[in-house]
């Protein structure tokens, strides 16, 4: 049985995710799509933050993130322990070590009383992820701000960032993002309970690629579809949800259940795209099988139990 | 014959590379594709031998003849992203200690990658492989290999299935030395096997995409895929 899920967040202004800045201007990250370019936000932005939730709904995690070092750094506890980390289990890993540097390590680990029989130097992510992308394309808007001019005196204070005021130039993008995930749940068979809080977190996803202080994002879904199936792929697009009028729709998915182009039971949609449906339409769906819930936190603990209870 | 239509909405198809850089094929290869199909088929082709850095590829694998189809070519993006890598010199290496083995230092580095993946990937010559990707497709197969992906484990797959009739597509024709081709956009050179650990036993090919769609499977564009 896997899980395909794609979520869509609500519209806020964000300037969050940045490449390389040009000087001073901050850069959102794009890609051209058509005619357009849209802001996008790395799967590797939401996958650390979603190690950190892991680790707030009380997740033990391996690697923890050293927020005062001189560039970005990060700290692990041990070498990959899939059953003792959910961050392993997870997100797997990649150790190159030629044959010399194996023989070290599995002897450290022999040390520590770990079992180097059952260590592996790689492991696959069980959990997939894809960039969010935004719904509204970039227009060109920035914010500019400036910083006060420091004149604390040197026998004070000796070190300052800059001598003067600077001007401070960022793009900022006012949109909602949609972004797919997928989980194989026989891999996830041996923890359960952790699968349940990852699938938590992905409904509480927050703090995704920084600057939050000025761009408070949230990245939690506000409408949601999953499909749970022993497909191996989602069997549409996972970027499907469009919002008209400012109703959330997801024609595709919708259309196909109710045209039996889907088998209505593998589905469940949640969040505002529900409340944007009509009674008829909601009826229609739910004769079809699929499973619907105004709010989406409550659709995910839905699925979550879903899961557990088909003994997967 | 079996052909398979597949849609995703980003991939990449990374050629060996290490550095700032990191470019992607213009298309999908053979060698992802046949990749693809024996994950789909619950057939383990990587191998560990204890000893080497880099992932091996295991021996015995089935062969194949494959041919692969544009029906819309995609697009090339690149991104700016911090990544983690194992540094080339002493950078971070203050840091070694802390990974634990893994990748300790974090730089910029730019991303290829291509969107609008929607491809046909047409196989042959094998038999008992094509009924074991259909197994896989319809979730009848043990595997092991997790959800698939192409080319990085975030680039998840939107639809993958067989197809009867396919329509009219790009099919990429491998050139041979004394061919004359108009000139085409679309030439790109595609891996057809690799070798991680032997960069010159890596088999690759110029590949150009006939001008204009095609109905059938054009001979020309079969290549064997043999480890």
């Amino acid at each position: 049985m896997n899980i395909f899920g794609t979520v869509l967040t609500y519209a806020a202004p964000s300037a969050n995710y940045r490449g390389e800045s040009a000087e001073n201007r901050s850069v959102l990250q794009k890609i051209t799509m058509g005619r357009f370019e849209y802001p996008v936000i790395s799967p590797e932005a939401i996958r650390n933050a979603l190690r950190d939730i892991l680790k707030e709904l009380g997740l033990p995690c391996n690697r923890e993130r050293l927020n005062d070092e001189e560039q970005l750094a990060v700290k692990f506890q041990d070498y990959p322990d899939p059953d003792r980390f959910a961050d392993d289990f997870f997100m797997g890993w990649l150790i190159a070590a030629g044959s010399n540097d194996r023989k070290k390590i599995l002897k450290e680990l022999k040390e520590r009383g770990r079992n180097p029989e059952i260590f592996t130097f790689k492991r696959d992510s069980l959990l997939r992820m894809n960039l969010a992308v935004a719904l509204e394309p970039y227009r060109y808007d920035s914010i500019f701000t400036q910083s006060p001019q420091d004149v604390t005196p040197k026998e004070i204070k000796s070190c300052k960032n800059a001598e003067n005021s600077q001007l401070l130039h960022r793009e900022v993008t006012y949109t909602p993002f949609q972004y797919p995930f997928a989980l194989n749940l026989n891999e996830c068979e041996q923890k359960k309970d952790w699968t349940k809080t990852l699938l938590k977190a992905i409904g509480q996803l927050n703090g995704v690629a920084g600057n939050h202080a000025r761009s408070y994002f949230e990245m939690a879904p506000a409408s949601i579809v999953i499909r749970l199936t022993d497909l191996l792929v989602a069997g549409y697009s996972t970027y499907g949800f469009e919002i008209k009028d400012n109703k959330h729709l997801f024609p595709e998915v919708i259309d196909g259940i109710l045209h039996d182009d889907y088998p209505g039971s593998e589905f469940y949609i949640g969040g505002k795209v529900v409340k944007d449906m009509d009674e008829t339409q909601i009826n229609c769906l739910k004769e079809k099988g699929a499973t619907l819930e105004k709010n989406p936190q409550k659709l995910i603990d839905i699925v979550a139990e879903k899961m557990l209870a088909s003994g997967e | 014959m079996l052909i398979l239509y597949l849609q995703a909405p980003f991939a990449t198809f990374r050629t060996f590379t290490a550095g700032s850089f990191r470019p992607t094929a213009r298309f999908i290869t053979p060698s992802a594709a046949y990749g693809l199909l024996l994950n789909i088929a619950g057939i383990e082709m990587r191998y560990d031998d204890d000893k080497s850095v880099m992932t091996k590829i295991d021996s015995g694998l089935p062969e194949c003849s494959l041919a692969l189809a544009a029906l819309e070519f995609p697009e090339t993006h690149s991104l700016y992203q911090q990544i983690h890598n194992y540094p080339v010199g002493s950078s971070g290496k203050e840091r070694k200690d802390m990974a634990k083995g893994s990748k300790y230092n974090i730089v910029p580095a730019r991303r290829a990658f291509l969107s609008d993946i929607r491809v046909f990937i047409a196989l042959k010559g094998n038999d008992e492989l094509e009924e074991k990707v259909k197994k896989g497709l319809a979730g009848k197969k043990e595997r092991k290999y997790g959800l698939p992906f192409l080319g990085d484990n975030n680039f998840l797959i939107d639809r993958l299935e067989i197809i009867t009739e396919p329509e009219p597509a790009h099919w990429y024709i491998p050139l041979k030395a004394d061919d004359e081709v108009e000139y085409n956009e679309h030439i790109t050179r595609l891996t057809i096997t690799i070798d991680r650990s032997e960069m010159s036993k890596t088999r690759s090919a110029l590949f150009v995409p006939t001008k204009r769609p095609v109905k059938d499977v054009p001979q020309k564009a079969w290549v064997k895929v043999k480890y």
